[in-house]
């Protein structure tokens, strides 16, 4: 088995309909720098396939023991990448490093990842990498309003993308970026100024891939809760919320492990993300965690901290839970290895 | 699967990946990993015997779940532990639930 930041990074983009992802996607296909990818879509649309490989996948899912929607194995992404993998490997097509799944815009990322940190096929060759939602600055407001795929789109998101932000009234975008921040305070996000956006340096790098984890685990961080209290004043987020656990004894790992399985067993469809810096007793080095709903990544470390602050932190985003409860219960679970 | 007792064993759950988090040195199988999955042991045990439940070691590979009434269950990962637990107890294993946690770290007196 390839180590796990060597694997192919899969990067999802998605985003509620009409907010401009396949003009990302156009975007992402015309740049050279990209020209490594393969591209699966649920539709065609008006993407350029060019250079690029380009499957379509039909949508029917798979439902894991645990019977969770979140998940879903889909077994006709499964199929599909299967395929491409196959062709590659019969040289029937280049090589490619990166695979981009555009969804629809009512999809739920979370079955896309699911399936590829559970399928004991993908999972040797594929790590889910990023993933990237666009927001429509014009009706991005009315859009998290009223519907909930938009939400949680937004609140699974590595990167926001700001679309169309040359269209909107100049007091609409601080608006949308304090919504955004109560939604996810741990995603990047990106303005595209009079439709210019550098899609390659949006697309590359991620906490597992070679010379980006350092960057990518200080942007987790970077929301502070000055932002989020400016923020307080937004409109409501559908019970979504994010805050940062800040822990001051070393975490036992036992003990961590045991808590955030069972938390995420029985909580999982409410946790939306977690992402944490996590300062190990007896490891020197801190433990990056990184974990979407029942689903973790495997943990990797960074190589060193990235300043005098030995706290662990870890950034939930959550959906109907409470910090405090949660602060809690790690409490107490982190004394059981005592 | 193992060569010498053919138990089959799969990918290892992100609890367990010792090369990478936890205790770096490690490796599975050896001794600081069989301390490790001894130490992971007691911890569960700590939360499962609140639900009627015991869980053992099984070829080092494998969790065996029993409860005291005779039902044990093989399982590989800790969310298929907690799982059987809760079928077996038939109440949800919930980690946030303010009477499990009083009984885990009662209050000083």
């Amino acid at each position: 088995m390839s180590d796990y930041g060597e694997r192919c990074a899969v990067i999802v983009v998605t985003g509620f309909l009409g907010s401009g992802k396949t003009t990302l996607l156009n975007r992402a296909l015309k740049d050279a720098a990209l020209a490594d990818c393969a591209v699966l879509v649920n539709e065609f649309g008006e993407v350029g396939l060019d250079h690029h490989l380009l499957e379509q996948i039909d949508g029917n899912t798979v439902l894991l023991a645990n019977g969770c929607v979140c998940c879903t194995i889909r077994e006709d992404l499964r199929s599909a990448v299967l395929e491409l993998h196959d062709k590659r490997a019969r040289g029937e097509i280049p090589a490619y490093s990166r695979l981009i799944i555009e969804t629809t815009g009512l999809a739920d990322p979370t079955p896309i990842i699911a399936t590829f940190l559970s399928d004991v096929a993908l999972r040797y060759h594929y790590r889910p990498s990023l993933v990237v939602t666009t927001v429509d600055a014009v009706h991005g407001l009315a859009t998290l309003d009223n519907h909930d795929e938009s939400r949680k789109q937004a609140a699974l998101a590595d990167r926001l993308v700001l679309t169309k932000t040359d269209l909107c009234p100049a007091a609409t975008l601080p608006a949308l970026r304090a919504r955004l921040m109560l939604l996810n305070r741990s995603a990047e996000v990106v303005q595209a100024v009079a439709g210019e956006l550098d899609v390659s340096a949006l697309l590359r790098g991620d906490v597992y891939g070679p010379g980006h984890r350092d960057a990518e685990v200080a942007r987790w961080f970077a929301a502070s809760d000055e932002h989020l209290h400016a923020a307080h004043h937004s409109r409501h987020t559908g019970g979504i919320q994010g805050f940062c656990l800040m822990v001051e004894e070393p975490l036992d790992w036992t003990a961590f492990g045991v808590w955030l399985t069972l938390l995420l067993h029985c909580h999982g469809d409410k946790v939306l993300r977690v992402k944490g810096l996590l300062n190990v007793a007896g490891v020197a080095a801190p433990v990056v965690l990184n974990g979407v709903q029942h689903m973790v990544h495997p943990p990797v470390h960074l190589a060193r901290w990235p300043d005098a602050d030995r706290r662990s932190r870890i950034v939930f985003i959550v959906q109907d839970l409470a910090q405090a409860t949660i602060e809690n219960s790690l409490t107490v679970f982190n004394t059981l290895a005592a | 699967m193992c060569g010498f007792c053919a138990v089959f064993s799969g990918v290892p759950h992100w609890t367990e990946t010792a090369s990478d988090a936890g205790d770096r040195a490690s490796q599975s199988g050896g001794p600081a990993w069989r301390l490790g999955r001894q130490r992971r042991l007691r911890v569960i045990n700590a939360v499962v015997a609140h639900f009627g439940c015991r869980v053992e070691d099984w070829m080092g590979g494998q969790f065996l779940v029993s409860s005291q009434r005779g039902r044990s269950e093989l399982v590989e990962h800790l969310p298929q532990v907690w799982q059987v637990v809760e079928d077996i107890a038939q109440r949800p294993l919930d980690p946030l639930d303010p009477v499990l946690l009083a009984a885990l770290h009662p209050a000083p007196r």
